[in-house]
């Protein structure tokens, strides 16, 4: 089905992570807010193969429930992104002119802005929760999407079968979602997967400056920063968390690009 | 062209009208006061309302952002709240090393892309192929502040072969440039390779296969030629980016660069420094970027001037 | 006859670069510059506006002079002026030195003094520091180095207020920027500066004697980590509470112990927890003690600060003379805590001891060491019944929480008190924010008496009466939960002598240093 075996290699790991993610408090050998200072800093053993952390808690089991902010998160901004791009960039590409004009201006000065410093700031102001940083990444996560989706929409609307359809006497409304839409979604889940992986990233950069989930949660990011105090003496605590974000993001780019090649040849050159 | 370049002028006047607009509103509504964080608690609380009415800071914001507007249309971009130095002069400061950490990256970022694009569309779906893709996704994939405590540690300490990270000489510049460039090596790496592959399978190139030229020749004397057009455009694109987007390698490797001064800014709530900071990284951003389209539409004639 | 000719000519120009050469290289080799890494660096050097500790650390102990200065036991020792007298409550009088010279060489006289302090009440110059000035109600000069302040009332604590260096009248009249000039009086002169980096050489002609060290360089080192490591390495020379404390002992082992010695004493800062006592859930005694009770402070310092803090009972610290030792201690008695919650009808409901009697908000900073505790501190509770959820900010906006009073519970800390008149600012109910620093909206009549007495008599004793009082009732009523002192540590290399470590971590010691190859 996929010409690159990557592919398959990307989507048996996201099926791990995602099985992962939802059973993590069945198979999590311990509880991951657990504190025993006594153990702090424990070496990998044969009972806990990732050893323990500042704290004293399982890193394997802190990584288990990791594994479903990072999917909440990445799935949440990813969807919610898609749509509010999707949508945006059906108007803008199907309707042009001013409507066009103002979004596309928007969209060259959210691209002229630094990504981060966007996020930090909203983060900052809204407080540090789960939701605040899915929604700043929002704020800048449907950028992409719309400007894809109007260049798709451009290309596609002077096609044929689009033109009949709008003389017909449908709705704008009615040939945006029947018509135009079925034709660029291939592009667009490509370009989701891609960003999947850029989100999960970006809500670990957070995390790791401290911006991101809260105290003791155990996302990556924050337990890299975490892991970053102790390095010297505890490599173990940053390895394994970095580890686990490198495979997931590894194995969203690998089904990205086997999507890619196989719904969309052509944007492959974008 | 002349018109187009005029347009192109006018709209990247808006944008960073836009920027302007939008880092002044942010960083104000950010809670957090300048003052209260840079005098910290000793200083008496009159004594910090009496220096915000000094410094203007308690006027109402839209006055503050008039004032702001027509002091950056006239040049003038502000003094810094707590050096008191102008933040033109600390920008400046901070300039050379971003760009040096940016002509590091963009080298390492060339000197694997390259190779590895060329190799992978040389033979696609092979096993030089699948090893270049992982290692280009390998680079995408490693957040880079867990890759760069690993090399520090990895060849500062255990190996003791670089320095740890300062700014200073070219041995100082390698990690943190490995850090910053590995992304956007696997970006272009995979650029070049779906370029290289489309170039391949044109006409010409058939022709000059045909003809009996030798692989090596017409892979590097024709096709790579072509194929270079949309690559170069995203190096130019990521200039910008470089220059903004290390803010995270640069608070690893305690580099003095533009990141980590804006990134001070937003700590201490020193707006002018932030709103000087946002400008300059945004301007270099659509600038390259206009130069690069500008460009790509004069060696592409293909190009719709839309 | 030529070719020896050639020969000389060639030797002598071969003696000659050599000569230069050496010369070169010796204005380097023999020069006695001493590296100190920092974690931040100055937000500014200019004394006037100076309020972060490296840079109060540089203008006031090396660029500048201040009329008295905080000697090693934290008692007000002379430095620019050589004796002083209050002939009553209200008048200061001190007589300078007479050999002061400015670093551009001009004197520095009882006008330069009277200058500053004027310089900085006036509104004009913009410094945080002109409400602090306020008292003074005038200025006299008697003769050149004779001068007079006369206060608007008594001030007890107004010998630790005038702790500022004193900056050049001429310079700062004669206009221009001052930030990149800093024209002092102090043991060192402003060379350079960059992002990285902050030079010092030395000078000459300081009136307590020429230093030994020819230049400082200030490394500014963000990175705990890189720190410890260039110290390690041997690039750095001194490092004053600035190595991560999970890595202090590695200098106390060998090898690092050969080239290096750590000192440690007990120091000025106080980590602690503050009640807001607005809050009607917080306003019972009884649930505040059976907090301070729930909280192992010694399990803290054991795994958190490495050992490296003793556990606090004031915001005194046992250093500072005004220190009262015989106040309510609250160590770690879980049991204890547990019946106190029952008195304060916060029962256990039913069998499930994880069911929580109470949720409380602690917020904190964003900084992963702050974090790192509270969760700590959120695990002990949790076995007395108390859920702690934790809020933490990025610290602009954690602070502006807190100084309006806007939390439950937080933890903080204050860095460097010597003056127990703090007591009034931060527990004297005329002190509630945004006006003031009392945060957690503590009352307590006797307190308000007692904190505006304080500050009211000059007499050490009877001030220290005064003080033990306030102490005691403090640590009775818990607006604050005390935790601990932080040591001081320094880590210096072998080469370096004569640094002696202050209890306030400053630098008054660096023009004694010597480096020894």
């Amino acid at each position: 089905m996929f010409r690159n075996k990557w592919t398959y290699a990307g989507l048996i790991i996201i099926l791990f992570f995602i099985v992962t993610a939802l059973t993590a408090p069945w198979i999590a050998p311990e509880d991951p807010y657990e504190i025993n200072l006594v153990l702090q800093l424990a070496p990998p053993d044969a009972d806990h193969i990732m050893g323990r952390d500042n704290n004293g808690s399982d890193i394997l089991s802190r990584l288990l429930y990791g594994a479903r902010i990072s999917l909440v998160v990445g799935l949440s901004v990813v969807t919610i992104s898609g749509i509010i791009g999707i949508l945006l960039g059906l108007v803008s590409g199907y309707y042009g002119g001013w409507v066009d004009l103002i979004l596309m201006r928007i969209v060259d000065i959210l691209l002229a802005f630094p990504g981060l410093l966007l996020a930090i700031a909203l983060v900052a102001v809204l407080g540090p929760s789960l939701t605040n940083v899915v929604i700043a990444l929002i704020a800048l996560g449907w950028v992409p999407f719309a400007r894809l989706v109007r260049g798709q929409v451009i290309s596609v609307k002077e096609r044929n079968y689009i033109l009949a359809a709008r003389t017909s006497g449908q709705s704008d409304l009615r040939v945006m979602i029947i018509h135009i839409l079925p034709n660029i979604i291939s592009v667009v889940i490509v370009q989701a997967t891609f960003n999947l992986a850029g989100v999960i990233i970006s809500e670990s950069s957070l995390s790791f400056l401290g911006l991101g989930a809260p105290p003791g949660t155990p996302s990556w990011g924050a337990m890299l920063s975490e892991g970053k105090q102790v390095i010297l003496d505890a490599p173990h605590v940053s390895i394994f968390p970095g580890l686990a974000i490198m495979l997931v993001v590894l194995a969203f780019n690998f089904v990205g690009d086997g999507l890619r090649d196989k719904l969309d040849p052509k944007t492959d050159r974008k | 062209m002349i018109s187009y370049i005029i347009r192109r002028l006018l709209l990247l006047v808006f944008v960073l009208f836009g920027v302007v607009t939008l880092v002044f509103f942010l960083i104000h509504f950010i809670p957090g006061d300048p003052v209260d964080i840079m005098l910290g608690d000793y200083a008496l609380p009159a004594d910090k309302q009496e220096l915000r009415s000094v410094m203007g800071l308690d006027r109402p914001l839209l006055i503050q952002y008039k004032d702001y507007v027509s002091g950056v249309l006239t040049g003038d971009l502000g003094t810094s709240i707590h050096s008191k130095r102008t933040v033109l002069e600390e920008i400046l400061e901070r300039l050379p090393a971003s760009a040096e950490l940016m002509v590091g990256a963009m080298t390492i970022a060339l000197l694997i892309a390259f190779p590895f694009g060329i190799l992978a569309a040389l033979k696609p779906y092979g096993l030089l192929d699948s090893a270049s893709m992982f290692a280009s996704f390998l680079g995408v994939a490693m957040p880079n502040f867990w890759l760069g405590p690993l090399l520090i540690i990895f060849f500062s300490i255990k190996l003791d072969w670089l320095p740890i990270n300062e700014r200073g000489g070219l041995e100082n510049l390698i990690l943190p440039s490995i850090t910053l460039g590995t992304a956007m090596a696997a970006m272009l790496s995979r650029m070049i390779r779906s370029s290289l592959l489309e170039v391949l399978g044109e006409e010409y190139i058939r022709n000059a296969r045909a003809k009996g030229l030798a692989e090596r020749k017409v892979i590097l004397k024709h096709a790579l030629r072509n194929a270079l057009i949309p690559v170069i455009t995203i190096i130019g694109l990521q200039i910008g980016v470089l220059l903004s987007g290390a803010i995270i390698t640069e608070a690893i490797f305690d580099w003095p660069g533009l990141g980590s001064l804006l990134l001070e800014g937003i700590y201490n709530r020193n707006y002018p420094l932030v709103q000087g900071c946002i400008l300059v990284i945004a301007t270099i951003y659509v600038v390259v970027n206009l130069i690069t389209d500008i460009t790509y539409a004069w060696v592409d004639p293909r190009v719709r001037l839309s | 006859m030529s070719r020896s000719k050639a020969m000389l000519r060639t030797s002598i120009f071969t003696i000659l670069l050599t000569l230069l050469f050496l010369l070169l290289q010796g204005a380097h080799a023999g020069e006695k510059n001493l590296l100190v890494g920092i974690e931040d660096p100055p937000k500014t050097m200019d004394p006037r506006f100076s309020t972060d500790a490296t840079g109060m650390r540089i203008s006031h102990h090396l660029l500048f002079s201040t009329l008295v200065q905080h000697g090693q036991d934290l008692q007000i020792i002379p430095n620019l002026a050589k004796s002083w007298k209050t002939p009553d409550n209200k008048t200061y009088i001190f007589h300078l030195h007479d050999q002061v010279r400015f670093h551009d060489g001009r004197p520095l006289t009882a006008e330069d003094v009277k200058f500053t302090f004027e310089h900085l009440k006036n509104p004009q110059t913009k410094s945080p520091f002109a409400g602090t000035y306020k008292v003074i109600k005038s200025i006299r000069v008697i003769d050149p180095y004779s001068i007079e302040f006369k206060l608007e009332k008594t001030v007890a604590s107004f010998l630790t207020s005038i702790i500022m260096p004193i900056v050049p009248k001429h310079v700062i009249e004669a206009g221009g920027p001052f930030h990149n000039q800093l024209i002092g009086s102090g043991p060192f002169i402003f060379d350079d500066q960059s992002p990285n980096e902050i030079i010092l050489k030395k000078n000459p002609d300081y009136f307590m004697g020429a230093p030994s060290l020819d230049r400082i360089t200030f490394k500014i080192i963000k990175d705990d980590n890189t720190r410890f490591l260039k110290m390690r390495k041997g690039e750095l020379d001194l490092v004053i509470n600035a190595i991560p404390l999970n890595k202090v002992d590695d200098f106390k082992k060998s090898p690092l112990k050969k080239r290096y010695t750590v000192m440690e004493d007990a120091g000025l800062s106080y980590n602690y927890i503050s009640f807001n006592m607005k809050k009607p859930e917080l306003q019972d005694i009884k649930l505040r003690k059976a907090i301070a009770y729930g909280i192992n402070v010694e399990e803290i310092i054991k795994y958190r600060l490495e050992g490296h803090a003793v556990p606090s009972y004031s915001l005194l610290s046992p250093v500072n003379w005004f220190s009262e030792k015989n106040v309510t201690r609250y160590d770690y008695q879980p049991e204890t805590a547990s019946r106190l919650m029952d008195e304060a009808g916060l029962p256990k409901t039913g069998s499930n001891s994880k069911q929580p009697r109470i949720t409380l908000e602690l917020k904190t900073s964003n900084n992963a060491e702050v974090i790192g505790i509270a969760r700590i501190i959120q695990a002990q509770l949790a076995k007395i019944g108390i859920r702690i959820e934790i809020k933490s900010y990025e610290w602009g906006t954690f602070y502006g929480d807190i100084k309006s009073g806007n939390f439950q519970l937080t933890t903080m800390r204050w860095v460097g008190v010597t003056e127990p008149d703090f007591y009034f600012n931060i527990f004297n109910s005329g002190q509630f924010p945004p006006a003031g620093r009392n945060r957690g909206l503590y009352k307590n009549e006797q307190i308000d008496r007692l904190t505006e007495e304080g500050r009211n008599i000059l007499d050490a004793d009877r001030r220290k009466t005064i003080y033990a009082k306030i102490q005691k009732i403090v640590a009775d009523d818990l607006p604050y939960i005390s935790l601990w002192h932080t040591s001081n540590i320094s880590i210096v290399h072998k080469r370096v002598s004569g640094y002696q470590q202050h209890p306030m971590g400053g630098y008054l010691s660096f023009r004694n240093i010597d480096i020894n190859p």
